[in-house]
């Protein structure tokens, strides 16, 4: 122990003595540990902290996969019940689903997001009310009783915290419902992340007010507690078993290839970002990895230095064991030093991740450091501290002693396998910056692709804001149709105004209503999948979509004019190729209409392309089948600007309250916002790769030039003889630039061959850009060899003045 | 200068070759050698002729390549890495010509050092420092640092970093090399002083005026032992 | 028949604060092509100087240096770098053989800083392997190299060109007597052969090859005679 301390003092002032070095070495590992404790708080605050409900590991999601198809999809109500009848292995399992409710008080309206939840949804997640008491079974039987648990959020802005609320009456959608509870404050028990705009369920009620209808009943999220001790294996093959069974009882539902998967809960949250977060964690490993692979060099070199001081102590009876013990407390208390500077470095890194992190990043309030994270960056830290330390420390040890003690012998023999590690450090530094500098070729490729795709409409100018009919006092289609006319007539008439329209079902660029659909006089045996939008007359104006033929929607359009359905082209191309289009019949909901307009096809996903996609006049819709959809996608006014729209953002609030102020209305924004939010998680993605990548080609050429101007330093004697033998300045330069470029194309040469490996764990975030776009991987490679050519240019010249007299002479 | 008969160091026929692909280098061959307790050798000879290559082997820094050597009547000559240096630290105390002190120890450290490598208890430690430094006249300086000090005090220091182990014998490698004549001539006297109090010492070194301090000198020319010279003693 | 060096009046000082200290004092000099020259003298006479200004490695000292009659202290660093490029070889005390350069390309390094063509510099390598029998050698590194093997290829580096004057600093230095000798008699050969030898030596013994000794001490040439036995005709000018 006492040799322990020893060294540890003897460390503390040996690098005090090479303050250049122990900076350089504590900023470097700084900035790699605190980079990487900030993305690993990151990912485990999303991904990994456990869910702040009671053993969160025995919660699953119940799905139905297809095979070759990415993504889960839910399940029916039915399903859900024989479900409950094959779970030996639950201890309880729970169906949920979405809904929107219209929260009408006094003179104000509001909407809220809700849950129809089976009664034993809290158990699975062993969650119970604050306040009041959880559903009881016969709540969620039959059509369901109108009872609410209610959120701790929306008890303090509704209810005021009364603590008289269990027991009173709350209308939703304008049916009043019975509090029977209140939520523990924070409870959200899906992250947030699902809800388009982020916002956290408010309003529980039973599912059995919705099992039945269509829509509702149609699409359940399910979700189990798994009975203790159950191993993984045995689950799934009570699965596989439960599959089978499925495929007999709902032989239309469940074909060959779907099956019934469950996944870890956790897992289900966040799998959007997880392979984004993934790579970024992998990538932030490498920069450690290299700002090691730095530090080793440093500590080599100054390894080198030491070799006199080492043999002294061999001399003096020291063993290797204690000579590594001494060096390695040094690489630990640098590795230390870095790791208390990396958490104020993660510190502020993550301040910043967050400022920049895309809106649909879930779990934000889970992201923080803490206790956990303290200790990871400590272990982190001790393990790069090994890892550094270990390899320079036993090289440094490794001296041939009776060369070492002579007076002014500084070459000793160990010299040269201490030169061969170096140059593998850079070698390697090199190979994982050429992958990390690919990755973030690839996501600059795909992110100016993308924002030079069109979108299909023009994005600029544009405003949105959603708004629900649903428990207003508009309950028929007329009545729908002549509140849009109203609001249009409202808005239009307001300056700055040059169009406005609404949309049900789907704003572009965001996820939105499809259905089946069938064209008369063609046999099919399936339905036809199509995006599926009710739009008022000025839709297509006020979003800039353009009309490619026949006619748009019109006022004329009602519900008692012909049913007319304007198509986008990918419908007319796919589904009606090489046909005029107009003219002919599609089946939308069962309803004939005859296709009247073509339009240019709209983006839902930048990255994907249009699908086929049916527009029904608002006036013609169903209202029952209206509210269906909009229990998943609100309605949204759309408004057409002469500036910038988000001027407009208070006229338009103010045109629809003065309609009636009784139609909630929920988030504002501009189309331009929406585009940049669909690109989110790519630009966070190619910004954080271009730094990492940069980072990297730093350090890594910090790292060849320390070997370089080592390499020269040892070799002063046969550049002195090389220029004695006759060569010129410009030979050694060639020479010593030579060398360089030599280790930084092997360095190259590797991180080819790992990037078009790596690179692959992209797929899916890159668009537009093969993984292996030669382009992409010349530039980097010139970038590379710029900016090592660069940092080894200075000890060349360096090497150029070596005094060949005094050279030799210094043997 | 107890038991002044007892032999030492005993060498038979110790070679070193130092071997490559293609060559042998014959560094050493066919040395006899015997230093009995509390002599005085010195080994002298051109450079590249093998002095400081013997050095190292009878100093335990390096191994022999073949023949015989005991210290102490144990045989040495084939012995594991960590016994080789676990003897060196208790029998051997060594005096470079550069020195060697490590920079960043203070001299109280630098002495202490040998002891710390095996695990003398502090108290222990304190006490024999202070005696080995009080011993070279440098007990004064226990905080400076070697670059503090003067060549000569370096080279004080050294010795006393030599001897605080209380080693069997000193091995001096051209102790005066980095020396100046004044300087050189008080790190002579001294190791004729330890020499008188009853130390062992074994040196090398080039110049003839300090060849003269040591009873023995062996000379060696292209590896081999060519001619041993007795000194009279030089005072009494 | 032209001198192949004359020194007229060189000396070579550094300045140390206020003072300065002279290295060379005055040097007047004469070598003829063919001469096998010793410079001996103590530590610190200035032997390792005078043999680097004639070398051309140093650029630093005053007065006139003719070499093959052209004036090397009118010329420009350039020009002297081709004028020692094209005449002189160097041999080296601790060898300075290239560490990691095979025996083989450790010959060819002066070639290639002479553009050579590829073709030729394979053909000279190989002729002087055979000539110096080292051809078993070519592929070793230098550390597999015993030292008068080392110094061996030092002395095939510095004779590759075939220069007019090769310059040795303590060649043997670094050898057993045995190697040391060896080399000595290498040298006599090369200089039989017509090649100007000038090296620069402490021992007798290696001096007793050569035919001229300059004795150096302060910087001042102190002496200046044949070697007993020498050939004086070769030696000397009339």
């Amino acid at each position: 122990m006492s040799t322990v301390w020893q060294d540890l003092r003897y460390a503390v002032r040996v690098l005090a003595k090479s303050p250049g070095f122990t900076v350089l070495a504590v900023l470097t590992l700084a900035l790699g540990i605190g980079a990487n404790t900030a993305i690993s708080t990151v990912v485990y605050g999303v991904l990994l902290r456990p869910l702040p409900f009671p053993e969160p590991d025995r919660i699953v999601q119940l799905a139905e996969t297809a095979e070759g198809q990415s993504g889960e999809m839910d399940l029916t109500s039915l399903q859900l019940q024989r479900l409950r009848e094959h779970g030996q292995f639950f201890e309880s399992i729970a169906g949920y689903t979405d809904v929107g409710f219209n929260v009408a008080a006094g003179n104000e309206a509001a909407h809220v997001r809700g849950m129809p939840v089976s009664a034993d949804y809290f158990q699975v997640l062993r969650v119970h009310p604050a306040a009041g008491r959880d559903f009881l079974p016969e709540e969620d039987r039959g059509d369901g009783q109108r009872v609410a648990i209610i959120s701790h959020a929306f008890w303090l802005r509704r209810f005021a915290g009364d603590p008289g609320t269990v027991g009173q009456k709350v209308l939703l959608n304008g049916d009043p419902y019975t509090v029977i509870g209140v939520m523990p404050d924070g409870f959200d028990p899906r992250a947030s992340s699902d809800f388009s705009a982020g916002i956290a369920a408010d309003v529980w009620v039973p599912l059995a007010l919705v099992a039945k209808t269509v829509g509702s009943g149609e699409n359940i999220g399910v979700v189990a507690r798994l009975k203790p001790g159950l191993s993984r294996a045995q689950v799934d093959a009570q699965m596989s078993l439960i599959t089978q069974e499925f495929r007999k009882q709902f032989p239309g539902d469940v074909s060959a290839r779907q099956a019934i998967a469950f996944l870890p809960y956790q897992f289900m949250i966040g799998s959007d970002v997880r392979p984004y977060l993934l790579v970024l964690l992998g990538a932030i490993g490498f920069v450690l990895l290299i700002a090691c692979a730095n530090v080793a060099n440093l500590l080599l070199a100054q390894g080198g230095s030491r070799g006199r001081e080492i043999a002294v102590r061999i001399a003096m009876g020291a063993t290797r064991p204690r000579l590594v013990q001494q060096l390695l407390s040094e690489s630990l208390l640098i590795a230390l030093a870095g790791g208390v500077l990396g958490l104020a470095v993660a510190n502020a890194v993550l301040g910043w991740l967050l400022a920049l992190a895309p809106v649909s990043l879930p779990r934000l309030s889970d992201i923080h450091l803490d206790a956990g994270i303290f200790g990871f960056t400590l272990l982190v830290s001790v393990l790069t501290g090994i890892l550094f330390g270990l390899a320079p420390a036993i090289y440094t040890t490794n001296t041939t002693l009776s060369e070492a003690l002579k007076e002014g012998s500084g070459k000793a023999s160990a010299g040269a396998g201490r030169a061969r590690l170096r140059q593998s450090l850079v070698v390697g530094e090199f190979a994982l910056s050429l992958v990390l500098l690919a990755g973030a070729g690839l996501m600059i490729a795909t992110f100016t692709k993308l924002m030079n795709t069109s979108p299909g409409f023009d994005p600029h100018r544009v405003l949105t804001m959603q708004f629900w009919l649903t428990g207003s006092r508009y309950k028929s289609t007329p009545e729908v149709a002549n509140y849009y006319q109203s609001v249009v007539q409202k808005i239009e008439a307001w300056p700055g105004v040059e169009a406005a329209g609404i949309v049900a079902a789907g704003l572009p660029l965001e996820r939105g209503g499809n259905n089946g659909v069938r064209i008369a006089g063609q046999h099919q045996s399936d339905w036809l999948a199509s995006n599926y939008r009710e739009a008022s007359p000025g839709y297509f104006r006020a979003m800039g979509i353009a009309l490619r033929e026949g006619r748009g929607i019109l006022d004329s359009d009602t519900g008692d004019s012909n049913q007319v359905v304007v198509i986008n082209e990918a419908f007319a191309q796919k589904y009606l190729s090489n046909r005029n289009a107009l003219g002919e019949h599609v089946y939308v909901n069962g309803v004939p209409r005859e296709v009247v307009g073509v339009v240019a096809d709209v983006k839902s996903y930048l990255d994907r392309p249009s699908e086929p996609t049916t527009f029904i006049p608002g006036a013609q819709t169903s209202y029952e089948g209206s509210k269906i959809w909009e229990g998943w996608f609100p309605r949204s006014i759309v408004v057409r600007a002469s500036g910038n729209p988000l001027r407009l953002s208070k006229s338009v609030r103010e045109a629809v309250a003065a309609v009636d102020p009784l139609v909630p209305t929920g988030a504002v924004r501009s189309m331009d916002q929406m585009l940049a939010h669909s690109v989110g998680l790519r630009s966070f993605m190619m910004m954080l790769l271009s730094i990492f990548g940069g980072l990297a080609l730093v350090l890594a050429s910090v790292g060849i030039y320390g070997v370089i101007s080592y390499a020269v330093s040892q070799r002063t004697r046969e550049i002195g003889v090389r220029m004695a033998l006759g060569a010129r300045p410009a030979d050694v330069l060639r020479m010593i630039l030579a060398e360089g470029l030599k280790l930084v194309a092997v360095g190259v040469a590797l991180g080819v061959a790992a990037a078009l490996m790596l690179t692959r764990l992209l797929e899916g975030m890159i668009y537009g850009v093969s993984m292996r776009d030669p382009l992409i991987f010349v530039l980097v490679n010139l970038l590379m060899v710029a900016v090592s050519l660069a940092a080894c240019y200075v000890p060349a010249l360096r090497a150029t003045r070596v005094d060949p007299i005094t050279a030799l002479r210094y043997e | 200068m107890t038991d002044a008969n007892a032999t030492l160091i005993k060498m038979e026929g110790v070679k070193k070759v130092f071997y490559t692909d293609e060559v042998e280098t014959h560094a050493l061959s066919e040395i006899h050698l015997e230093i009995k307790k509390g002599q005085y050798i010195s080994i002298a000879g051109p450079s590249g002729c093998g002095k400081s290559t013997l050095l190292s082997i009878l100093g335990l820094l390096d191994s022999p390549t073949g023949g015989g050597y005991t210290l102490n009547g144990q045989p040495v000559a084939n012995l594991s890495i960590s016994e080789r240096t676990r003897i060196r630290n208790r029998e051997i105390g060594f005096i470079f010509q550069a020195f060697n002190l490590i920079g960043d120890l203070t001299v109280y450290e630098n002495v202490e050092l040998p002891l710390t490598y095996r695990g003398t208890s502090a108290a222990e430690r304190k006490q024999k420092v202070q005696h080995a430094l009080e011993r070279v006249g440098m007990a004064h300086r226990l905080r400076h640092y070697p670059s503090q000090l003067s060549g000569g005090q370096q080279q004080r220091v050294a010795v006393a970093r030599a001897l605080v182990g209380d080693p069997l014998i000193l091995m001096a490698d051209e102790p005066t090399g980095n020396l100046d004549s004044k300087n050189g001539e008080a790190v002579m006297e001294l190791l004729r002083d330890l020499h008188r109090n009853g130390a062992t010492v074994c040196m090398v070194t080039h110049d003839q005026r300090y060849a003269n301090f040591a009873e023995r000198t062996i000379h060696l020319f292209d590896g081999r032992i060519v001619e041993e010279t007795q000194e009279a003693r030089v005072g009494a | 028949m032209e001198s192949l060096i004359q020194l007229r009046g060189l000396e070579k000082a550094i300045e140390a604060g206020p003072n300065k200290f002279f290295l060379l004092r005055r040097i007047n000099l004469d070598i003829q092509p063919g001469e096998f020259v010793t410079i001996m003298g103590p530590s610190g006479a200035g032997k390792s100087t005078l043999l680097s200004i004639i070398g051309m490695l140093d650029g630093a000292w005053t007065g006139d240096y003719y070499f093959l009659g052209e004036p090397v202290h009118k010329l420009n660093i350039k020009k002297r770098n081709e004028l020692h490029k094209a005449n002189i070889g160097f041999v080296f005390q601790s060898y300075h053989l290239i560490d990691n350069l095979t025996v083989f390309e450790n010959l060819e390094v002066p070639l290639s800083y002479k553009n050579v063509p590829h073709k030729e510099r394979v053909s000279l390598v190989c002729d002087t392997l055979d000539r110096f029998h080292i051809v078993g050698k070519k592929d070793l590194f230098p550390n597999q190299l015993s030292g008068g093997q080392q110094q061996l290829v030092g002395v095939a580096r510095a004779v590759i060109l075939n220069p007019k004057l090769i310059l040795a600093d303590e060649p043997t230095g670094n050898l057993h007597s045995a190697q040391g000798d060896e080399i000595m008699q290498l040298f006599k050969r090369l200089n039989d052969a017509g090649t100007t030898i000038i090296q620069v030596t402490h021992s007798e013994r290696n001096a007793s090859y050569g035919n001229r000794i300059i004795q150096l001490k302060d910087g001042w040439v102190v002496s200046d005679n044949a070697t007993a036995g020498a050939q004086v005709g070769a030696a000397h000018p009339a």
